[in-house]
């Protein structure tokens, strides 16, 4: 019990910045927004933009949703709070391991009379209340942000939004998770982890520019998980149980790897 | 000549070199997307020759150019700049703060070489890694653009590929200032992510929507602002404005970081 008051209260602070951050940026953006949605615009602007090359059109959610409301400006902008929270929980996951190695904090630790695998399971206990915690408040911040901005209610959408985001921050966590215990120098892990947020995110754009293009069945889409809790797709299709089982286990199954490889993990002094 | 420089230059070739393979695939892969689009491009400006000219003037675009590669990319290479800010302040936070962390500044600083000499050299070891991998990857974009893409303008596409270096020396030298002020840096990886998303989230805002009164002040705060190629579309070259704040920020944090790291008491063992 000491330790996860430890682990909750080392991780609160950055949480705390983070969140303040994450809040910061969907006020912000409807903020920014709030000119377009609710003006329906002249037809010949919406007959022009609808023409668009399909490429430019799917980038920008053009004709596939409607501008006018609230919800289709927040699948544009869901997929940068997304980017921002899976920042977040990669972070977190290296400090779950590679922090007390490079402050040599490690051996302290360690050579308490407690095993491994309670230190590991603490931290990752520590990490998902953390996740939890962020897609929950998350979910208030959308409700109260649409709601103060453009006096729009929508509780529906905003549960998906934060149960997409749950999922995402779930399998950034348990794959950066997996990268630290599996590669020994923390520099290489933690650039590693920073890459796969970066590429799965430009999956995303290339899945989104090239929908309707014979180059759509080559792109690697369900690499990444920005795709898969897509905004437009959590819009128009809601939350499918197929999908979420099979992340589940995708989380459940890496950071199980991760605690078999923690165990023989050879740390650096 | 100078071994400090030789050294540092030696340890983090590796790296740059793996981060410049990533890049060039990255960017190669976005411009055979813009390949793929340009039949659908075609077809819509014979569309548009559909629409008197008077029309399309009150749009405010200039759409014989909307579409044009160099916008295209000039919207796309954020993500290119991304990753390429993030590897700057990764390599500055290594390289200025290593021997701090490895509890090496009294080997390294009791050798018959001034501190402002040591820096310098460690300085340029960083700042010339970065400018060789500019140089390589605006070569490879360049050549790999004007054989994909028929009819793209060299000198305009060129200039849009200059805000890659811009977003190098602000990051890096922003970076350099910060590891020489603070006093100790626990995961110098994470603070420097944790700061280029910072800038980036602001940078995504001021993207986002229209702008009003309140929202225009937030476009000076971001770094990727100053160098946004965007602004091609509409001059010739980079505001004047902006690229003062460029050389002022190199400039300053230059300076400021010699100054406080000549004053400042390096903690050993």
């Amino acid at each position: 019990m000491n330790l996860l008051r430890k682990e909750l209260k080392n991780g609160f602070k950055e949480f705390f910045w983070w969140f303040i951050g994450y809040g910061v940026l969907v006020f912000l953006m409807c903020f920014k927004t709030s000119a377009i949605v609710g003006v329906n615009g002249n037809q010949q602007m919406i007959a022009l933009l609808s023409s668009f090359p399909k490429a430019f059109r799917n980038l920008f959610g053009l004709g596939i949703v409607d501008f006018s409301k609230v919800e289709g400006v927040y699948t544009i902008l869901f997929m940068y709070m997304a980017l921002v929270a899976a920042f977040y929980s990669s972070i977190m996951s290296f400090n779950a391991v590679s922090k007390e190695e490079s402050m040599n904090t490690i051996e302290f630790l360690y050579v308490k009379p407690v095993s491994r695998n309670r230190i590991f399971l603490t931290k990752i206990i520590s990490g998902f209340f953390y996740i939890i915690l962020f897609s929950i408040l998350s979910y208030f911040v959308v409700l109260y942000s649409t709601d103060y901005i453009f006096d729009y209610w929508m509780e529906d959408f905003a549960l998906y939004l934060s149960i997409g985001l749950f999922f995402i921050m779930g399998i950034f966590y348990s794959l950066c998770l997996f990268i630290s215990v599996l590669i020994k120098n923390n520099k290489t892990a933690t650039t590693l982890g920073f890459a796969s947020v970066i590429i799965t995110f430009i999956i995303l754009i290339m899945a989104l520019t090239t929908e309707d293009t014979d180059l759509y069945k080559w792109i690697p889409k369900f690499l990444s998980p920005f795709w898969l809790f897509d905004a437009r797709g959590l819009l128009l299709e809601g939350i499918s149980i197929v999908r979420i089982s099979q992340v589940s286990s995708f989380i459940i199954f890496s950071t199980s790897i991760s605690f078999i490889l923690h165990r023989n993990r050879d740390f650096l002094g | 000549m100078k071994n400090v420089y030789r050294y540092e230059f030696k340890t983090n070739l590796k790296t740059v070199l793996i981060w410049l393979i990533c890049l060039m695939l990255i960017s190669w892969v976005l411009i055979v997307f813009y390949q793929s689009a340009m039949l659908d491009i075609q077809e819509f400006n014979k569309f548009l020759s559909g629409y008197s000219e008077d029309i399309l003037k009150a749009f405010q675009f200039d759409f014989s150019s909307l579409f044009s590669f160099e916008n295209y990319f000039s919207g796309i290479i954020l993500y290119i700049n991304l990753c390429l800010a993030i590897q700057a302040s990764i390599l500055a936070f290594s390289i200025f703060t290593k021997e701090l962390k490895l509890k090496l500044s009294d080997y390294l600083y009791s050798k018959p070489l001034t501190r402002t000499s040591i820096l310098s050299q460690k300085f340029m070891a960083g700042f010339s890694l970065l400018f060789l991998e500019f140089i390589l990857l605006s070569a490879f974009n360049l050549a790999v653009a004007n054989y994909l893409i028929p009819g793209i303008e060299i000198v305009k596409f060129s200039f849009v590929l200059l805000s890659m270096f811009f977003v190098i020396i602000v990051f890096y030298s922003f970076s350099f200032f910060l590891s020489c002020a603070i006093r100790k840096w626990r995961t110098p990886s994470v603070r420097g992510i944790e700061i280029v998303m910072v800038f980036f989230v602001f940078k995504i805002v001021n993207n986002i929507g229209s702008s009003n009164d309140f929202t225009d002040y937030i476009k000076y705060i971001s770094f990727f602002d100053y160098s946004d190629p965007r602004a091609l579309t509409l001059n010739d070259f980079y505001s004047y404005e902006n690229l003062c704040f460029i050389i002022a920020i190199f400039v300053i944090s230059l300076i400021l970081g010699f100054m406080v790291f000549r004053k400042k008491n390096l903690q050993s063992s």
